[in-house]
């Protein structure tokens, strides 16, 4: 008997070390099934469809040591409605390796996903969703993860990163040191040439006054990977930003940031043996103050970017706004659908960019015309002031003014009449529960973005509205019940630029005018359950309605408008 | 200009910047905190934490452990026919050409099921099954590479989703109750009551080996079905694969469950709705109340929607009751299959009473009503008239206390309006009925859930019919004795209704695979389930009607039936259905070793007027006989041997489609079958021999081979014959 205890007591002991963990499995899981409906105005009959997934990605990650660190993605997908092997597919989603050579260098290579400054490499969000309800959230989270953007603004990449840190004793507490590169484009062999971001970046970290980083970022073709390449082009970036604070006294801190730098952009055409150089610059210093104990921030910037400052992967938009979705792509008989803001938040596939376009890429300006291309828009400048305010978790909220206007005028070269854009953006989240003592969750908020966009001659007077509202009512321990809208309103004129190959606005592509004068309105309620921080179940219906009075077919039908509602539920597992 | 000799100087700068990273690591050496500037990344994780890291970081890597557990069946198939039928063999996945070899028996069931699973936390799991098949059929020409084969992947391998395997599970415990939600998609099995959702259990020879067989213990199964007639099988039996949602509620106050499923399963549109997003789902629940072992429950289903990508809205004329003839807006193409029902559990000291009453519908424009709109109103959109049928079902298993030798009587009656695919109710009186899709599209060959006129199995149910069954079993000695007696008859003489049913088996002409379609139309026939090589002839085709050299054949998976017309021109009867079943079961000792020995007998015919048993002459429209004897002999645990002979003829009258001197189908100018003097019915004989083996080599493994010959012959159809051997070496091993 004393023998066996002590086996079982040294198989107990041991068996940690025989089942060292070397390989984890982490993964994402997701059932979904949608019912929609779609009515416009010139037919009684509506369109119909189900439709969802379920699917699984399965994360396996195998450590050794620290010497190396593989994570890939196995992703199983079953549409709804396939049966016995109908429906499915398996695809490898990523694959990414990951070490340190030698306890100094780290090294990535593989599925990256790459951020680094606002001006330098960033995914812009699509549409301001500051203070949107948790309903439209559900159902955005999954458009982003789909697509890999996540909420560090990164783009999904293949290639390599290296890093190294420098740790110092006084002065300088640390510079961080990477350098990168990465295939955005992949040759065909023929005439497209691989093309490559690639560059380096070293933040300089003193731990009591801040960082500065200095970035450069290259996107080019490499020659040598085709034989004749139709376009060769190169954008260089050099930019240095900064973070830095100054505590006043233990109570207000007083903050200076923002980013400065550089572009150069050249590229030949060889069908006309064309090129074309083109060199930008761009500078953002904001000021901002910090009182602890209201939890208040003030802040303001001033920023300018030239016309010409180009910054392929901090301007490339997700969305073009002229896409046409794949629930109900057209109405009226035929006509082709362009997304409106319901699609750019529900569509899982099809309708979002993944790629760096060297191209400013064209968009919808009722969605947002101030920053398109975020804060590297280029031709814009002027002041940004913003405030914010969190009561201890009783309220948050946050106001943001955009003066700004453009530095060139883009398309007026007769008087070189500039246009001027404001966006005000306000919004705030109220904890019923906590100001009133419920011991389950109700919250409400708000948010409103208001847009205008004015030009004298050739006349441009935009102005667009969306506002959101979303209440939050936890009425049983994990349960909520949810209410969301959404609403948008613009009206106006604005003109409509197509860049060429060279992302220039020229006489061939030169901009038209259109008229809007269109609103969306989406009503959302519902219910969410959360079984576990793993797993989460919900189930909403989504009114949506579009009026468009200034279409192409206004004139001959009157307004065009339709209706689209949808049944959604959702259960999503994430470990 | 070419731009072939382009430069860029800054790569080299970039490429000179990174390796002087790695020569700096090099040189750096491990490092140390003694010096003014010091290399501190040293661990992973670590970089990966500032802000500016470009980490691939959707997912967190967590400690949760996946769980992995299947089987690898591999199944070597050989065959060759000396006759066979002239059907497409490409859609037919090649398995009506004279040779097929291959790793295949046409099932696409797993070579290697891997099942994956895990608990994320005590409340939440997952579970996924994964099939992968490489049937080896290389499919290239030498020197190009491999092409993708018609059916399968490239040369032949395939990845899918297996059975009961592709759903997440969330549980909560509240003072309600314990709640659990299932949410995926592959097929979630899930039965609610025998109306609503569930399916029918055929019965299958023991010499046959099914995928759904386990590997092993194969002594054990050859003993359970001597001792209990039945053998265990896996979950999908009685149920139906689902995908969406389940929720289930245990543990309710007062005694109560319930469940509620939201979403498809294959008859929702079709089992690839996913291409055609046809708005056609199910919803389906049942609540129940607990009284010990006793319980009562209220079941729905409701499969619903529209048979196409659109809602279509049309204005009709319709006369009301007053007389006044007026317009009214329609939802033309709503279809819907609605089943209401209580059911109840009653367990006496004498018996075990089940039973289950309620009311079935269907809802489509193609099935026309005497008045085709119900109280319509004016500025609405209204529905078609919605025709309901009683349904009733009850059971009582007798045991011996009560009687000396226990016994199972039942009885049902279920109107023709009752039409729900998803239950174990087969739909023989709306032809309508099919996958939700629209009847006019779907009504050709791939309408394979309509069986009219069907002979069904003892205990087995379907529309426009009542019945009663009657089955008890008795054991002397080591003989055991089982019988089951069957009577049907149909409640309303649909044969003769032109009208309501819309439209009519046609037998598909173009797409038969013969070109033998009946233009005219078959509106009153006899649909019977071939048992002798059921499996053979079920590969001919899977899940299509209208096949075979005249078109009469129909089968979905594993299964065939065929269907006989009637030529009555007079229809003033309602057909009768007999079944007679006789098992006889001996177990015995030769050599020292365990020997079974299994008889059966089943009768069936199908007449004009009501019958307590089978009738054995002509006055039956189609009558059919099955013999099946099997042996499995026990060499060592092991070991084990098996024989099986069979043999089923099938008999028509002259009242039934005929043929004639030539073997050709005998019809009028519309193509239609007609009565002829000369004529004569079908007159069938199947003939089923099987040896083999198996070897239970390892725990949960094991190796089992049969050889099969069979043939089939009609004397007057002489088209329709086929004969052929088959072998399977089946090599199954779970882990």
């Amino acid at each position: 008997m004393r023998k066996i205890v002590l086996q079982l007591v040294l198989l107990v002991a041991v068996a940690p070390a025989l089942y060292a963990q070397t390989v984890k499995f982490n993964g994402l899981g997701r059932a979904v099934v949608q019912n929609d409906a779609f009515s416009d105005t010139t037919s009684i009959n509506e369109g119909r469809r189900t439709g969802g997934h379920t699917l699984f990605d399965m994360g396996v990650t195998v450590t050794r040591d620290d010497i190396l660190k593989v994570s890939s993605v196995l992703r199983v997908r079953n549409e709804f409605g396939g049966f016995f092997g109908e429906g499915i597919s398996f695809d490898f989603r990523q694959i990414k390796f990951e070490g340190i050579i030698g306890e100094v260098v780290k090294y990535e290579i593989g599925d990256l996903d790459v951020a680094l400054t606002p001006y330098t490499i960033y995914n812009n969000t699509a549409d301001w969703a500051d203070y949107e309800s948790e309903l439209f959230g559900i159902k955005r989270d999954l458009v982003d993860y789909e697509n890999f953007y996540t909420k560090d603004n990164t783009w999904r990449m293949q290639g390599l990163n290296l890093f190294t840190t420098l740790k110092f004793e006084s002065g300088i507490e640390k510079i961080k040191l990477r350098a990168f590169g990465n295939r955005i484009i992949g040759t065909d062999f023929v005439s497209i040439p691989s093309r490559f971001v690639y560059g380096a970046n070293a933040k300089i970290t003193q731990g009591k006054y801040g960082t500065i980083g200095l970035n450069s970022v290259t996107t080019a073709d490499i020659a040598g990977t085709i034989d004749a390449s139709s376009i060769d082009y190169n954008n260089n970036v050099f930019t240095v930003d900064y973070n830095l604070k100054y505590d006043v006294n233990s109570d207000f801190q007083l903050g200076l940031e923002g980013e400065f730098g550089t572009s150069s952009m050249d590229m030949s055409r060889a069908i006309d043996d064309t090129s074309v150089s083109f060199t930008g610059k761009f500078y953002d210093v904001g000021l901002k103050g910090t009182y602890a104990p209201l939890n208040l921030t003030l802040g303001g910037s001033f920023h300018a970017v030239d016309k010409n400052f180009s910054s392929p992967t901090a301007q490339t938009r997700r969305l073009t706004g002229t896409e046409t979705p794949a629930v109900f792509p057209t109405y009226n008989g035929g006509l082709d659908r362009q997304s409106m803001l319901w699609d750019r938040l529900s569509q899982d596939q099809g309708m979002y960019n993944r790629s760096i376009s060297t191209v400013l890429m064209t968009y919808n300006p009722i969605y947002g015309n101030v920053t398109p291309y975020g804060k590297a828009t280029p031709n814009r400048s002027g002041i940004s002031l913003f405030a914010k305010l969190d009561s201890a978790n009783f309220y948050e909220l946050a106001v943001g003014v955009d003066l700004l206007s453009e530095i060139s005028a883009e398309n007026d070269t007769i008087t070189e009449e500039k246009r001027s854009f404001t966006a005000i953006k306000a919004g705030g989240k109220l904890y019923i529960d906590k100001l009133i003592g419920l011991e389950k969750q109700l919250s409400v908020q708000v948010g409103f973005r208001k847009e205008s966009t004015t030009r004298d001659v050739l006349a441009v007077d935009l102005s667009s509205t969306l506002i959101d509202f979303g209440i939050d009512f936890e009425v049983m321990r994990s349960f909520h019940v949810l209410a969301g809208m959404k609403k948008l309103t613009a009206s106006g004129v604005e003109y409509f630029l197509v860049r060429n190959e060279f992302n220039q606005v020229t006489n061939e592509t030169f901009p038209t005018n259109v008229e809007y004068d269109q609103s969306e309105d989406i009503l959302a309620f519902g219910i969410k359950y959360d079984f576990s921080k793993y797993a989460s179940f919900s189930m909403q219906a989504q009114l949506v309605n579009f009026r468009n009075d200034k279409d192409s077919l206004a004139a001959l039908t009157g307004a065009s408008e339709y209706d689209l509602n949808q049944i959604y539920f959702n259960y999503t597992v994430k470990f | 200009m070419t731009l072939k000799s382009l430069k860029h100087s800054k790569i080299k700068i970039y490429s000179l910047l990174m390796a002087s990273f790695i020569s700096f690591g090099a040189f750096a050496g491990n490092g140390s905190e003694d010096g003014n500037s010091t290399v501190i990344v040293k661990k992973i994780e670590e970089v990966d934490a500032t802000q500016e890291s470009t980490a691939t970081k959707p997912l967190n890597t967590s400690d949760i452990q996946l769980r992995f557990s299947g089987f690898a069946r591999l199944i070597g198939f050989y065959r060759n026919m000396d006759e066979y039928y002239d059907v497409d063999p490409v859609g037919a996945r090649r398995l009506t050409l004279p040779i097929t070899i291959g790793l295949n028996d046409g099932s696409a069931q797993p070579m290697l099921m891997l099942r994956a699973e895990a608990n994320f936390s005590s409340r939440t799991y997952f579970k996924i099954h994964q099939s992968f098949v490489n049937y080896g059929l290389l499919n290239s020409t030498p020197g190009e590479s491999p092409t993708k084969s018609v059916i399968f992947g490239e040369d032949g391998r395939l990845a899918s989703i297996f059975a009961d395997g592709f759903y997440f599970q969330g549980n909560t415990h509240t003072k309600f109750g314990l709640f659990e939600l299932k949410a995926g998609g592959g097929s979630m099995y899930k039965n609610l009551s025998p109306m609503t959702l569930w399916t029918f259990q055929y019965r299958d020879d023991m010499f046959e080996r099914y995928p759904w067989d386990p590997a092993g213990g194969n002594w054990r199964r050859y003993e359970s079905y001597y001792n209990t007639g039945d053998i265990p099988r896996d979950q999908r039996w009685g149920r139906r694969g689902v995908q969406g949602f389940i929720l289930d509620a245990y543990d309710l106050p007062y005694n109560l469950s319930a469940s509620v499923i939201y979403g498809k399963n294959q008859h929702s549109g079709g089992f690839d709705a996913w291409l055609t997003n046809i708005p056609q789902n199910l919803f389906a629940g049942r609540v129940a109340k607990d009284f010990g072992v006793n319980k009562i429950g209220f079941n729905f289903h409701n499969q619903f929607g529209y048979d196409t990508n659109q809602r279509v809205i049309d204005t009709i004329p319709f006369t009301g009751g007053d007389g006044i003839t007026k317009q009214y807006a329609v939802n033309t193409n709503r279809t819907g299959q609605t089943t209401l029902t209580f059911d109840g559990l009653l367990e006496t000291k004498w018996a075990r009473i089940y039973g289950e009453v309620g009311a079935g519908s269907y809802l489509s424009r193609r099935y026309f009503h005497e008045d085709s709109l119900s109280n319509p109103q004016e500025g609405q959109v209204n529905n078609w008239k919605r025709p309901w049928s009683e349904m009733y079902y009850l059971e009582a298993d007798v045991n011996k206390s009560l009687i000396n030798f226990p016994f199972k009587i039942s009885a049902f009656r279920i109107g023709k309006h009752a039409v729900n695919n998803s239950s174990s109710i087969l739909n023989s009186s709306v032809e309508e009925g099919t996958a939700g899709r629209d009847y006019a599209i779907f009504r050709d060959i791939d309408n394979e859930l309509y069986f009219e006129g069907m002979v069904t199995e003892i205990g087995q149910l379907t529309n426009n019919r009542q019945g009663l069954n009657f089955k008890t079993k008795k054991q002397i000695k080591n003989l055991v004795i089982e019988l089951g007696l069957g009577m049907q008859q149909e409640l309303e003489n649909i044969g003769a209704d032109t009208i309501q049913r819309g439209y009519h088996n046609d037998r598909g002409g173009v797409n038969s695979g013969s070109g033998n379609g009946v233009t005219g139309g078959v509106n009153n026939s006899v649909t019977f389930y071939h048992i002798v090589n059921q499996y053979q002839r079920g590969r001919f085709h899977y899940s299509r009607r209208y096949q075979g050299p005249y078109g009469r054949l129909q089968s979905d998976f594993r299964r065939a039936w065929e269907n006989i017309a009637i030529t009555d021109t007079v229809i003033d009867y309602k057909k009768s259905f007999n079944t007679l079943d006789l098992t006889l079961k001996y177990k015995m000792k030769l050599a020292k070793r365990d020997l079974i020995m299994s008889g059966f007998f089943r009768a069936n015919s199908v007449q004009d007027a009501f019958s307590i048993v089978p009738l054995f002459s002509d006055k039956a429209f189609v009558r059919q006989h099955f013999y099946e004897f099997m042996a499995f002999y026990k060499l060592n645990a092991k070991w084990s041997l098996v024989g099986f002979v069979s043999t089923e003829i099938a008999k028509g009258n002259q009242r039934t489609e005929l043929a004639d001197a030539d073997g050709n189908l005998i019809t009028d100018v519309n193509g239609k079958p007609v009565y002829d003097a000369d004529g004569k019915g079908i007159d069938q004989v199947g003939r089923g021999y099987g040896i083999g083996f198996d070897y239970d080599f390892a725990d949960r493994a094991s190796l089992d081979v049969r050889y099969r010959w069979y043939t089939h012959k009609d004397k007057n159809f002489t088209q329709d014959r086929f004969s052929g051997q088959d072998m399977t070496i089946e090599l199954k091993i779970f882990f």
